[in-house]
């Protein structure tokens, strides 16, 4: 029962390390929160869209609002933040349909599995629009 | 001046609400504050009883002195802690194996906020914490009036309350924190770790500074660990498996002092001069994380110094807003002011004088 609160604009920061570090980028995935949930007024259009994924459980998709991390630890062990996020929405990729749909109701919804409800497009569909920004590969696990 | 920009965080969606997690805000606000000459306000409420469960880091804006971040929950609008942890409508961020408020900027102020990690499967599992690799040369970042909550039997030794890791070269005398009115515990781990901390504050070549005032750990590895730190009426209580003061490099803050722990002086490690070692301290519900203060307290009670004129923070009230006693009263240790209403008459000498002169 899950939807993700997802970036629909570019913060940017001038110095590039900071950028790439701390700044959201479009398509970047912010917070997941199940079905029921009802955003804020701020939390729509202009700074982000909506995808609802109706009867998935948020624990699902929660590895999608993780950031890269580096890849070794500091002296202490502790792994610092390459980049924000590790999964972008290739949201400027996606079928014109779905691209106007997002600009015009801040929202897409999702089909899986035997959910019976109205949606747009499938998982299966949507999938290879999530990139992987540490290996540049796309999304090819089912939920 | 800076503008302030107020918008509202409410993980239940209560009547005004901009934002329904902390998270979200923050990538929403993103921006150049010192361009835009204004000062980002999250105001946190909980209108439903609804914890706000995703962990924020505050990273990619730009700051200064004047243009700052702050995150609080407002006092006069219910959603605040009563000085101990609280669920039900009070504002609190509930993590589960995650850091709850990673820090990569340094002009922040955080006030009146409860923060729990509820579970620790991996390392690097803090309440609120900035451990950036890059530190700038100038500065302030205050984090009052929060209560954090940790677990226990981790082997994540860096499980802490608040944690400062000052590993940047870069990271100048200017840069300081300042922790004030604060309560963190249950942040333990299991042999061999045993490093988990309530307040720690670590300079591996930065010279930043930072100063823990008022503040009660408990039930931690160490209560607190510093470097370049001053660290003065806390009270460090149950912290048996470290020390309940660590100096991790360097020295200690000039100053420092007035401390008191459960311990004796040579295993307490405590800093400075008039601390109080070997005292029991009587809270009124530690079990369940209500640290005030019992009237009845002989180790904390009356034994503080008072910081309403210091020279680096100065500040008068206690984690739960009541007024410490102004300039001339003689404080408590730890993060409650044990506040008697009682008539003058009735309070004991020392108190009576100060509640006549004073109040």
């Amino acid at each position: 029962m899950a939807q993700i609160l997802v970036m629909a604009r570019d913060n940017t920061h001038a110095d590039p390390d900071t950028d790439r570090r701390g700044c959201y980028k479009r398509g970047y995935p912010v917070v997941v929160m199940p079905d029921t949930h009802t955003w804020g007024r701020e939390e729509g259009l202009p700074t982000f869209v909506v995808i609802k994924i109706p009867g998935v459980p948020v624990e699902k998709v929660r590895k999608y609002i993780e950031p890269q991390l580096e890849d070794t630890t500091d002296e202490r062990g502790r792994y610092q933040i390459y980049r924000r996020r590790l999964w972008q929405f290739r949201l400027d990729d996606l079928p014109a349909a779905a691209r106007n749909k997002l600009a015009r109701d801040g929202e897409l919804t999702i089909g899986v599995g035997d959910y019976t409800g109205d949606y747009d497009y499938t998982w299966t569909q949507v999938r290879s629009y999530l990139r992987k920004l540490k290996t540049g590969t796309d999304e090819t696990e089912n939920l | 001046m800076a503008t302030e920009v107020v918008k509202i965080v409410d993980p239940d969606n209560g009547s005004g609400t901009d934002y329904t997690s902390l998270s979200a805000w923050e990538a929403g606000q993103q921006q150049d504050l010192v361009t835009n000459d204004r000062i980002a306000v999250a105001k946190c409420r909980c209108t439903g009883g609804t914890a706000d469960t995703t962990a924020v880091t505050i990273s990619g804006w730009t700051t200064d002195l004047t243009h700052y971040i702050k995150i609080w929950t407002d006092p006069a609008e219910g959603y605040r802690h009563e000085g101990k942890w609280q669920t039900g409508n009070k504002y609190r961020i509930s993590i589960d194996d995650d850091a709850g408020i990673i820090l990569e900027e340094f002009d922040i102020r955080l006030d009146g906020l409860q923060v729990e990690i509820t579970n620790v499967e991996n390392s690097g599992r803090t309440a609120i914490r900035n451990w950036a690799d890059s530190w700038p040369s100038t500065g302030e970042t205050y984090i009052t009036n929060c209560i954090v909550k940790g677990v226990t039997d981790t082997k994540d030794y860096n499980h802490e309350g608040i944690g400062l890791y000052d590993a940047s070269s870069t990271g100048g005398s200017g840069v300081k924190f300042f922790i004030a009115n604060c309560v963190a515990y249950n942040f333990r781990s299991i042999e061999p770790w045993q490093w988990a901390a309530g307040f720690d504050h670590d300079c591996e070549s930065g010279s930043s500074s930072a100063y823990f005032y008022n503040c009660t750990a408990h039930n931690c590895d160490h209560g607190f660990i510093g470097t370049n730190t001053k660290v003065t009426n806390c009270i460090a209580n149950d912290c048996t498996s470290g020390k309940d003061f660590y100096l991790y490099a360097g020295s200690w803050i000039s100053g420092s002092g007035y401390n008191a722990t459960d311990l004796s002086d040579a295993n307490s490690g405590a800093p400075g001069s008039n601390n109080r070692y070997e005292q029991t301290f009587s809270f009124v519900d530690a079990d369940n994380g209500d640290f005030h203060l019992q009237a009845s307290d002989t180790g904390a009670k009356g034994y503080g110094l008072n910081l309403y004129n210091d020279s680096y923070y100065a500040f008068q009230n206690d984690i739960d807003g009541q007024d410490r006693g102004g300039s001339g009263a003689q404080w408590d240790i730890g993060a409650d002011e044990c506040v008697v209403s009682l008539p003058p008459q009735l309070l004991t000498p020392q108190r009576s004088v100060q509640h006549m002169l004073v109040r």
